[in-house]
């Protein structure tokens, strides 16, 4: 008992052992729960299925699992789209990965021209919303075919865009993948940056070709970088919904998360709720899948404190040329959106670029106190924008600390214990909202948190029901980002510390949080990019109270205000990277130096 | 056996009808003035949701006209959806919310917040004397229409004169509307014409554009089902607003001139059409009048009060408010917030108050002159059937 006893007392004494404890407690709560919720949501009759099915709102039902599995429906709502999500979301990966990659690999391992420059430019797509650089392909490429004026390109060249290039699956695959190219070389890059380069001098000193290199060193140490990369990127783009949403309605191609917002806001929200679990089924073994392959011991420690100067790849005579290629497809992801967000924001009548059709009212317009949309007051002189603005100021900070703060302590802890069951369990409980569809987990917190739970009232149309929403659903990009830092972090720094009998807030101020510095603001500055740019988390959500910029754009996208949506849109990219400029000014980091800094 | 269970479904639903419009036959006897006076009493909130954005500045002027500290009254635009979504959880979890709402879905507003308890029918008599038959079921504020817009440079006026065209092939890929998916009232409207009566009249009108009887698919129950499918199998382009739809069928500068049209509401169309005064309006656009056996449809916007409303009495004086002049186009001299007149409905083409007594835009038609050549939504037999006809959309498109 006494042996017991201590046992408990020594587990205890460990500080990470404490911290795993609480969030394992915690999460089962925020994250567990909610997906027995869901399930029990997939058996029972809603409101408007009354009619449909003849049963009693609440009771239990089969309708939902027959009609999606076993009816003439199945096809529409399950077959297709899932085959749509995975055709899309493989591409999407493949273009992330390639363009990603690739453009890490230029910028750390070559002598490729205006690195810098094209470093800040690349990480735009990630910095804005996702749904952005669809709305962009939109404003260039749309066409009359679909409803509404022709885009930029027609009225320009006179050519008229055929429906698979304006709409479909290309361009969701590409926006998709432009946008999480970032991300891609924010993972890959912070490897390929950080990486040992003993290894490289040791192959140049065993004379071995730089194809050799490349393939025995090079891509088996990006390897965990890479497959965290699919997995992240996969998820992600399973899950993307306003990219399909935008770009696939049009010509009725349908993903699995349009088809379950168009179930949960239709007349059979059961199916959508088996549409969700089938979607969280899927990511599961897609994570079960990535963690056969890296396994846990298949790391690399590539912050040992010895020499990181790696030698560049000459590219010689191909600089230029490959420069101002990279110069203009990054030009071509970033600015050019930009120019079409502000282009559509001045113009009085679509398709109509002429200068005289020009005008600042969207921007600085009085209200004229009518009716239509052109009578409102500019977004810069209306008072329900700037209180938009603020509230998603106010969501994006509190998200980005809680997320921020508790990741790097999941990162620390997870770390620490690695091999033991409690830390697989908690870093698994901590990956879970990664997988499930945002939309999915914004329906069940409705259902859940729109009665009294326990000692914890109605939290339905309160501002802590988001900002608890935001923290949960970026906790994984935070801990992950702890994760990974930790990793590369050698114990035996930490361990200097404990000899010396340093206590842990001491160890962890002093010693790690420097040292890490980079890597914790970029796990709260992404959370709070994310939640500033969020969209489908909030939008069933959000009360008229609490509504959040996004959910605005939303607004005026559905009522067809493109001018006030435009302009809103750059307003939420203006926010966000002068919130990444001042944070880089106030710590030297920022996200495009991503994991273990420049 | 469908049809059977269509008929005990509708037996079902006129059933409830009756009980929930119970109060139909017996309006409140409070009147506006102690209803006011009751709700400055009250001294909670007042807020509304709303679909159309007239509301929002109605509301303000209301307050102002009133006498109601400003920032005691909120009208916040929802679209249909979410309005639902959000009433049904607000109410049901008791948290404080919306206290009237105004929301033009009938189909799922009577059967998901109507029967469900979470939202309810009232008016008085004040209300009775101006509005009439359309207090009830559901209260009417207000009326809009949807209508046959084309391009008239390439479409001759008359040529389009029966609903049947939107199932020729000459047609294909012609007709746009906004995806009915994604508004509940153009999928009402679908569902509107598969009732007996409407799908009588599609049968006859078959017949005179084709030529010859009517041939039913097996899918399909009746002509109404019959139009739908056809319709969608000849190219029906779904698009995401009625002012985007406009503007492309109505575009003077096309690189391949088609036969562009669309079933899309009036006001829109009034706005972008060449001669409008309003901006951006540049299109060469006209609509059908006459057109066998329909030129569109017709659906309300609902005047409802919330189960949970923490003002009631200030929402059911300024619904009253609502039906009066003053409420519809405003009196010239209440500001809003921002300090401009509150003008209403002043000229706004489409819109047409429950009260019918009240003006309408000057070069629109009374009310009374739509209903008799469009469809009109009923919330009831809509609710009863939405789900079928969303089905066959499903399984046909």
């Amino acid at each position: 008992m006494n042996r017991k006893w201590n046992n408990v007392k020594t587990f205890l004494s460990k500080p990470y052992n404490i911290l795993l404890i609480l969030l394992l407690l915690s999460l089962t709560y925020l994250v567990v729960l909610p997906l027995f919720s869901i399930v029990k949501d997939a058996f029972v009759v809603h409101p408007s299925e009354k009619s449909r099915i003849g049963q009693a709102v609440g009771s239990f039902t089969l309708y939902h699992w027959i009609r999606a599995f076993f009816s003439n429906y199945s096809k529409i709502l399950i077959w297709t789209p899932l085959w749509h999500s995975l055709y899309t979301s493989v591409f999407t990966c493949l273009v992330a990965i390639l363009i990603g990659g690739g453009f890490a690999w230029l910028v750390t391992r070559t002598d490729m021209m205006w690195k810098g420059t094209l470093t800040k430019l690349f990480i735009f797509p990630y910095i804005m919303p996702s749904w952005t650089l669809a709305l962009a392909w939109r404003n260039f490429f749309k066409n009359a075919v679909v409803g509404g004026a022709p885009g930029i390109f027609t009225a320009l060249t006179g050519i008229a865009i055929p429906n698979w290039f304006a709409y479909g699956p290309f361009p969701i695959i590409l926006t998709t993948g432009l946008h999480y190219a970032p991300f891609a070389y924010i993972l890959i890059g912070g490897v390929l940056r950080n990486m040992d380069a003993n290894l490289e001098e040791a192959a140049i000193i065993l004379n071995t070709t730089k194809a050799r290199m490349f393939t025995r060193i090079t891509i088996p140490m990006v390897m965990p970088a890479v497959m965290s990369t699919i997995i992240l990127v996969f998820s992600s783009s399973m899950s993307s919904f306003a990219v399909p949403q935008f770009l696939g309605l049009p010509v009725r191609y349908y993903v699995l998360t349009t088809e379950m917002y168009s179930t949960i806001q239709g007349t059979n929200p059961g199916v959508g709720y088996i549409i969700a679990i089938l979607m969280i089924v899927l990511s599961i073994i897609i994570m079960l899948m990535n963690q056969y392959i890296i396994g846990t011991r298949k790391s690399y420690a590539t912050v040992t404190g010895k020499s990181a100067n790696i030698s560049l790849f000459r590219l010689g005579r191909i600089r230029t040329p490959i420069s101002l290629f990279v110069g203009l497809v990054v030009m071509c992801m970033s600015l050019v959106p930009l120019i079409s967000f502000v282009l559509q924001s001045l113009i009085l009548t679509d398709g109509n670029y002429h200068f005289s059709n020009m005008t600042l009212d969207f921007w600085i317009g009085i209200s004229k106190g009518g009716n239509d949309y052109q009578d409102k007051a500019g977004i810069l002189l209306n008072a329900d924008v700037w209180n938009t603005l603020f509230n998603s100021l106010k969501l994006s900070f509190a998200c980005a600390v809680g997320a921020g703060t508790v990741g790097f302590l999941a990162g620390y802890s997870i770390v620490r214990r690695r091999g033991s069951l409690l830390s697989r369990v908690v870093e698994n409980l901590t990956f879970i909202p990664y997988l499930i569809p945002s939309m999915a987990f914004a329906a069940i917190y409705l259902s859940m948190f729109s009665q009294q739970r326990g000692i914890i009232p109605p939290l339905y149309g309160t501002f802590t029901i988001l900002a608890l929403i935001g923290t949960v659903k970026y906790l994984p990009m935070a801990s992950r980002s702890g994760v990974n830092s930790m990793l590369q972090l050698s114990p035996e720094i930490e361990e200097a510390g404990i000899i010396l009998g340093v206590p842990w807030i001491k160890r962890m101020t002093r010693i790690i949080v420097p040292i890490e510095k980079s890597t914790i603001v970029s796990g709260y500055l992404l959370p709070f990019v994310s939640c500033m740019r969020e969209l489908s988390l909030f939008v069933i959500l959000v009360t008229a109270n609490n509504r959040v910029l996004t959910t605005l754009l939303f607004f005026y996208d559905e009522k067809g205000w493109a001018q006030y949506g435009n302009a809103i849109n750059l307003l939420i990219i203006f926010i966000v990277l002068v919130m990444n400029f001042v944070v880089e000014r106030l710590t030297g980091a920022s996200i495009e130096k991503g994991v273990g800094g420049k | 056996m469908k049809k059977f269970l269509s008929l005990i479904c509708c037996f079902v639903m006129a059933f409830s009808v009756a009980a929930y419009a119970a109060p139909a036959s017996l309006p409140d006897t409070a009147t506006f003035d102690e209803l006011l006076a009751a709700g400055k009493a009250n001294g909670n909130k007042l807020t509304a949701y709303t679909t159309h954005s007239v509301l929002v500045s109605a509301l303000e002027a209301f307050a102002n006209k009133f006498g109601i500290d400003i920032n005691n009254v909120e009208g916040i635009q929802i679209g249909d959806n979410n309005q639902i979504t959000q009433v049904a959880t607000e109410v049901a979890s008791k948290v404080p919310g919306a206290d009237i709402i105004f929301i033009q879905d009938g189909a799922r507003t009577f059967s998901e917040l109507v029967e469900e308890g979470f939202v309810y029918n009232w008016y008085n008599k004040e209300i009775l004397d101006r509005v009439g038959a359309d207090c009830s079921p559901l209260l009417v504020w207000d009326y809009c229409n949807k209508v046959f817009i084309y391009n008239t440079d390439y479409v001759p006026e008359g040529e389009l004169s029966n609903i049947w065209y939107c199932t020729d092939p000459k047609y294909a890929g012609t007709l746009q509307m906004k995806d009915p998916e994604k508004e509940g009232v153009n999928m009402n409207f679908l569902v509107m014409l598969t009732s007996g009566e409407n799908a009588a009249l599609l049968e006859k009108a078959y017949k005179e554009y084709y030529g010859t009887d009517i041939k039913l698919d097996d899918d399909c129950p009746n002509a109404g089902y019959q139009w739908i499918k056809m319709m969608y199998k000849n190219g029906l382009v779904a698009g995401d607003s009625d002012g985007n739809i406009a503007k492309a069928i109505g575009n003077p500068e096309q690189e391949a001139p088609t036969k562009w049209s669309a079933l899309i509401t009036l006001n829109k169309y009034v706005k972008n059409r060449k001669d409008s005064k309003l901006k951006p309006g540049n299109f060469t656009l006209n609509y059908v009048e006459k057109m066998s056996p329909i030129a569109g449809f017709i659906y309300p916007i609902y005047g409802l009060l919330t189960a949970n409303a923490d003002n009631p009495e200030l929402a059911k004086a300024f619904l009253i408010w609502l039906f009066t002049e003053d409420g519809w186009q405003g009196d010239g001299k209440t500001v809003q917030r921002d300090g401009s007149v509150y003008v209403g409905m002043t000229g706004r083409f489409g819109d047409y108050s429950g009260n019918q007594s009240l003006p309408v835009a000057k070069g629109d038609s009374p009310v009374t002159t739509w209903k008799k050549i469009l469809i009109q939504e009923d919330p009831v037999f809509a609710s009863a059937n939405r789900a079928d006809v969303e089905d066959f959309i499903k399984i046909i498109k």
